[in-house]
């Protein structure tokens, strides 16, 4: 008996033991493991190319910025996925470029790379944990969150980090430049905590947004000698043409168009003068929010919906892309100036070749149309870019200045003039046929570190110079949009998103919108969805507005309304 | 096992009928792997209409090849490869010995130990405390993060012993007049007596560590030692992406190709993933199909 | 321990005193020693991470203390607000109707096939059809969704079946009655052949010698299922049946999510659903816990009655 537990003990200690072994023995290690990985080859990497570069410069130490970024990701030609630490870690001219760029102005970066999917976790637990970084991507920080590390004094005012640490030419851009629509994210203190991409578009001297709005098979109003649709109820004849004609040739009335039943955000709501959003501006120059529940257009839009839906013309599935695949899709919202849905379109040996091309149809209700279009000077507010109070400010100014610069912004939308672009007529255009991975993913991507990675992107589009290869390869697609372009001011536009328009929320503003959207939400997408369906009646409209007030709308477009406001 | 001729026979009509329904079962699970492995041959196009039923539409053993390729897999094979081992000695082990605790006769503070192990199925205090847990133990961006908290399961546990309460009491009393302790008793009745239970046990380890990606998601931030399904999940996941929602031009046409490269890619990696698991399986079968255990010891 | 708890108090004391004598004492000893490492993991990795269950009563935000000055309590208003919400009367209902239908098609589906297996004598066939009915479970929620919504789509596999059986032609999928089939259907599927390795492992065990002697009495094979079979894997089932009913609150909505469209919300939108949406929502950190520790409550209390009842009954249950 005495021997077993003796036996027993021990097998139990030996256990504990080895856990309590494995927890002591870990802490210390993992401390430095988290600097492991791919920052520190990157800062090897770097440290290589400083090694060449400030040999005989001053020796002054460069300063080190460590950021917690995401390891986005591009895929090449051969459909091999590429990411920005294989970059890192690999020998890509373009990333040592701009690690050497960095260097003469004394900074190394430091990163530490999550993959996408991993990051809001990541990020998330972090911060529970306390951060250790200089600069952090903000994806998956919902906005409580940033308020929180606002008052805890973890994220640096970067208003202050420019006007302090930066040249003259850096403050400027913020201040009275491009850069300021980011003063439209100015805490209730007065700061800036965040930096946000921007995408500045540019036709003939004017700034110009690109859009992103319904598109219809060019080639099958082709086929049908059908006019494009300059009506609503062109456009519903043309799809049920589409049908009855069999315009695909399968031998099934398949073919269908794509309008989400549940959001206003479908392309055609904004034929009937409606919003994207459940708040939405009543223009696009009034400044004026109120809901598209509020609309002149926003019956007739249901009713026409209805009756697209009951003549079987809609397609049902909000996701996935089988139909646009199997040669059925009609319509759909996408950006006007894109050429990539085309080829994967399975169409018979012999068809014309797939074409989508923008549309923007009257109601003939009295009511104008808009075209949903992105800001002229594009604010993004997913891949922001926030400064940690642990960073070296004057470091931090530095780097400001380089992001401000022409020279990231053509090393990071274009690369490095004769590798991935050349210059044509004094036009850069980018490399299309290489052999070379990274040279094929910037021939249709940015850099990989910017956009939701490491660095904000400064983007400046020409617009006009984009439409040169449309008209020479997509003539059809070319023109709708040098028509919207070139006319640009007797359009009314509507705001893509509308929450890039708004100053950032107060805690209080956070929370109500928040508790109103969790069943306001629900609610109207549904009631959309059933109206359009036929299983709610259109007569008890009043009682449904009724229901949403109840659940809060007038008071989320109140809130909306003082965060436009404030932006002022 | 000839010798089950004598079993139970009955009306053969019947029994032709069994055996249809047992053939039309197997037919509508195996199906859906068949199809999910002819899409993963078709052309990546005819995979993306996911209307290929019977026969691969093209051939294109692309998605198999960048599979092959990819070195970040192989890594994350031998990862999840690791785990599984540790994970399924540890489990069974660990719960074994409380399961049998559990059914030792004369054991004092039952009632609250079986409220020690309930309570945890219901409530947990969510992923913050668990990360801070985990750190606090110098188990974040280690592989022990993955093999530690995961080497019990107080579901295995009541599992183990609702088998264990099928062994006759007679057998553990003969073994104790026959001078069996504690430890005698687990290794000469309950261990050889339990081996169906073990194998069930292992397999739901095994499948469950081989699917298992959240812990490493939240533990693990560098893909060094992640395992294989976190890996999947991200060439599911980023293509499952709708670009409609997407409000950004390049980050669209970024999706948008991942989204045909990735029609094919997926059902390869679902098929070069379970694989492993499948093949896995009858080792374990064969201690739950045949009849071997209970019959041999009559009471 | 199941018969003591029937004994009545007095008849306890006596048995107690005889119990618990120094060789008890002993034994125990040697027991708990053998049960500690698993024990400690349970506590350090269950227990001490419970903590994070209040601030389902607080408005936290990531990276503020759990426990400090500057922590905001409200009391149960997330409770109430959840409770008192819009929609909770539907996804109760919605929540409940699916688990009834997982209750009575997923639960029962694995014991019925392990009974089917187990009559069939040829062992490869036997060893093929279990190995095929395990397979589904290895195909991702992701890729099972796409497959539904593809087969349910107007031109799909199975929407042409239904049609060939005299249904009309639709997409099935933003039909709201068809949907709790399709979930249940799905889920029974894909975890049928996974959930019958238990049983059996567990008919496996069962004495052989009681089925030669009940075929001696003349017993068909209806008869030694049902008073053979059947009361052998009693123990296993009661316990699956336990849990199962506790788990009422909570379904698969990781299937729903990628399934449903708001034109079936009203039958599709769960407790689980729903909270999902409030999660990408901004900050509702303490709601969604809330409603996690709502479902929690209400499933360990459900585990509690059923194992009582259980007990009561069948003499069986989880402790």
């Amino acid at each position: 008996m005495k021997k077993e537990k003796v036996l027993a003990v021990m097998l139990a200690a030996a256990m504990t033991m080895g856990l309590a072994a494995c927890g002591s023995g870990k802490g210390t290690e993992t401390t430095t493991a988290q600097t492991t990985a791919a920052s520190t080859t990157a800062a090897a990497a770097q440290e290589e190319a400083a090694a060449e570069t400030t040999a005989q410069a001053e020796p002054k130490e460069p300063d080190v910025i460590r950021i917690l970024g995401v390891d986005r990701s591009g895929t090449d030609t051969d459909g091999r996925v590429v990411y920005l630490s294989d970059w890192v870690n690999g020998d890509s001219k373009i990333w040592q470029r701009l690690a050497s760029d960095l260097l003469e102005r004394g900074i190394v970066l430091d990163l530490d790379l999550i993959a996408e999917d991993q990051y809001e976790t990541v990020v998330q637990t972090q911060i529970a944990a306390g951060l250790n970084c200089d600069m952090i991507n903000l994806q998956g920080v919902d906005s409580k969150t940033r308020l929180n590390l606002v008052k805890q004094g973890i994220l640096a005012p970067v208003n202050q980090i420019w006007e302090n640490y930066s040249q003259e030419s850096t403050k400027e851009f913020y201040t009275t430049g491009y850069g300021s629509v980011m003063l439209r994210d100015r805490m209730e203190d007065g700061n800036v905590y965040w930096l946000s991409p921007l995408t500045i578009g540019d036709f003939d001297g004017r700034v110009t947004g690109s859009v992103k709005g319904v598109m219809i098979r060019k080639d099958w109003l082709n086929k049908l000698n059908l006019p494009v649709p300059k009506t609503t109820n062109e456009l519903y004849d043309a799809l049920l043409a589409f049908q009855t004609n069999d315009v695909n040739g399968n031998g099934l009335a398949d073919e269908v168009a794509r309008a989400g039943l549940g959001s206003f955000n479908n392309g055609v709501a904004q034929f009937f003068g409606l919003g994207t959003d459940l708040v939405c501006f009543t223009d696009y120059d009034s400044g004026v929010l109120t809901s598209p529940w509020y609309m002149d257009g926003v019956k007739d839009y249901i009713l026409f919906m209805k009756r697209l839906y009951e003549a079987g013309l809609l397609d049902l599935a909000e996701s996935g892309n089988s139909a646009k695949v199997e040669n059925r899709l009609a319509l759909f919202t996408s950006w006007w100036s894109e050429t990539w849905e085309e080829p994967t379109v399975l169409i018979p040996e012999g068809a014309d070749p797939v074409v989508y091309v923008g549309i923007s149809c009257d109601s003939e209700t009295g009511v104008e149309p808009v075209i949903p279009i992105q800001d002229g000077i594009q604010k993004n507010s997913n891949y922001q870019i926030a400064v940690t109070t642990q960073a070296n400010p004057e470091a931090v100014g530095r780097l400001l200045d380089y992001l401000t610069s022409e020279e990231y912004s053509t090393l990071t939308e274009l690369g490095i003039e004769g590798y991935t672009y050349e210059v044509i007529d004094g036009e850069k255009r980018k490399i299309l046929d290489s052999d070379i991975s990274e040279v094929q993913i910037m021939s249709v991507l940015n850099a990989l570190w910017t956009n939701n990675a490491i660095l904000p992107r400064l983007e400046i589009a020409d617009r006009k110079a984009g439409l040169e290869p449309l008209k020479e390869n997509w003539p059809d697609k070319e023109e709708p949009v040098r028509e919207l372009f070139e006319n640009y001011d007797q359009y009314a536009l509507t705001r893509l998103s509308v929450s890039d328009e708004l100053a950032v929320a107060t805690e209080d503003e956070t929370q109500r919108s928040s508790d109103i959207r969790a069943d306001l939400d629900t609610y109207y997408s549904e009631l959309l969805t059933k109206l359009i369906m036929g299983q709610q009646s259109m007569d008890d409209w009043d009682s449904y507005i009724e229901d949403m007030k109840d659940l809060g709308l007038d008071e989320l477009i109140e809130i909306y309304q003082a965060r436009y406001d404030r932006t002022k | 096992m000839k010798n089950k001729n004598k079993v139970r026979e009955g009306n053969p009509a019947i029994t032709v009928l069994l055996y249809i329904a047992a053939g039309a079962m197997a037919f509508i699970t195996i199906y859906p792997m068949y199809y999910v492995l002819i899409l993963s041959l078709s052309e990546p196009q005819f995979a993306a209409t996911m209307k290929v039923y019977t026969w691969p539409k093209g051939f294109n053993l692309g998605a198999y090849e960048t599979l092959v390729k990819d070195a970040k897999m192989w890594r994350a094979y031998a990862n999840t490869f690791l785990y599984v081992v540790c994970n399924t000695i540890l489990v069974v082990t660990t719960c074994t010995l409380v399961a049998y605790g559990l059914s030792y006769k004369n054991l004092i503070g039952r009632k609250f130990l079986t409220m020690f192990l309930l309570v945890p199925m219901y409530f947990s205090g969510g992923m913050i405390p668990h990360f801070l847990l985990i750190m606090k133990l110098g188990l974040y961006d280690s592989p022990l993060s993955q093999i530690i908290p995961a080497a019990f399961s107080i579901w295995d546990i009541i599992l183990i012993r609702s088998f264990f309460r099928t062994i006759p009491d007679s057998l553990v009393d003969a073994a104790k007049i026959d001078g069996a302790g504690v430890l005698q008793v687990l290794t000469n009745v309950f261990l050889p007596l339990g081996k169906p239970i073990f194998a069930v046990i292992a397999v739901y380890t095994i499948v469950s560590t081989w699917n298992s990606w959240f812990n490493a998601m939240v533990y693990l931030p560098h893909i060094t030692w992640q395992p294989l399904q976190l890996h999947l999940r991200r060439v599911l996941v980023s293509s499952s992406q709708t670009i409609s929602q997407v409000m950004d031009q390049a980050a669209a046409r970024e999706a948008a190709a991942k989204e045909l490269s990735n029609a094919q890619l997926q059902y390869a990696m679902i098929i070069f993933t379970s694989l492993p698991v499948l093949a896995a399986y009858p080792f374990f079968q064969r201690y739950f199909v045949k009849g071997m255990v209970l019959g041999s010891l009559k009471e | 321990m199941l018969h003591r708890k029937k004994t009545g108090n007095g008849e306890t004391e006596v048995m107690k005193k005889k119990k618990y004598g120094r060789g008890i004492i002993k034994e125990n000893l040697q027991v708990y020693a053998l049960m500690l490492p698993t024990l400690l993991l349970i506590f350090t990795f269950c227990y001490l991470p419970m903590y994070g269950v209040i601030i389902a009563f607080q408005d936290y935000v990531p990276g503020a203390a759990f426990l400090g000055s500057d922590v905001k309590w409200v009391g149960l208003k997330w409770f109430k607000q959840f409770i008192g919400g819009h929609y909770f009367q539907r996804l109760l209902k919605n929540t409940v109707t699916l688990s009834i239908l997982e209750l009575i098609f997923g639960f029962t589906a694995p014991i019925l096939f392990a009974l089917l297996l187990d009559q069939i004598r040829h062992l490869r066939y036997k060893k093929f059809v279990q190995t095929a009915s395990y397979m589904p479970y290895f195909i991702s929620t992701v890729v099972v969704a796409g497959m539904v919504i593809s087969f349910t789509d107007v031109n799909g596999l199975i929407t042409n079946m239904l049609t060939a059986l005299g249904f009309s032609r639709q997409n099935w999928r933003v039909n709201s009655a068809a949907f709790p089939w399709i979930y249940t259907f799905t889920n029974v599927w894909k975890s049928f052949g996974f959930g019958s390795i238990l049983y059996c492992s567990v008919i496996s065990s069962i004495d052989p010698g009681l089925y030669e002697a009940a075929k001696l009495d003349g017993a068909n094979r209806w008869q030694q299922a049902w008073h053979i079979t059947l009361p052998g894997i009693k123990a296993v089932i009661a316990i699956k049946l336990i849990t199962t009913v506790g788990s009422i609150l909570s379904v698969n909505s990781n299937f729903i999510l990628l399934y449903y469209l708001p034109a079936t919300y009203d039958v599709a939108d769960v407790i689980g659903t729903y909270t999902y949406r409030l999660g990408i929502l901004e900050g509702q950190y303490s709601y969604t816990t809330a409603a996690g520790v709502f479902t929690s409550v209400i499933a360990f209390a459900l585990t509690y009655l059923a194992n009582k009842v259980s007990n009561k009954l069948a003499d069986v249950g989880l402790w």
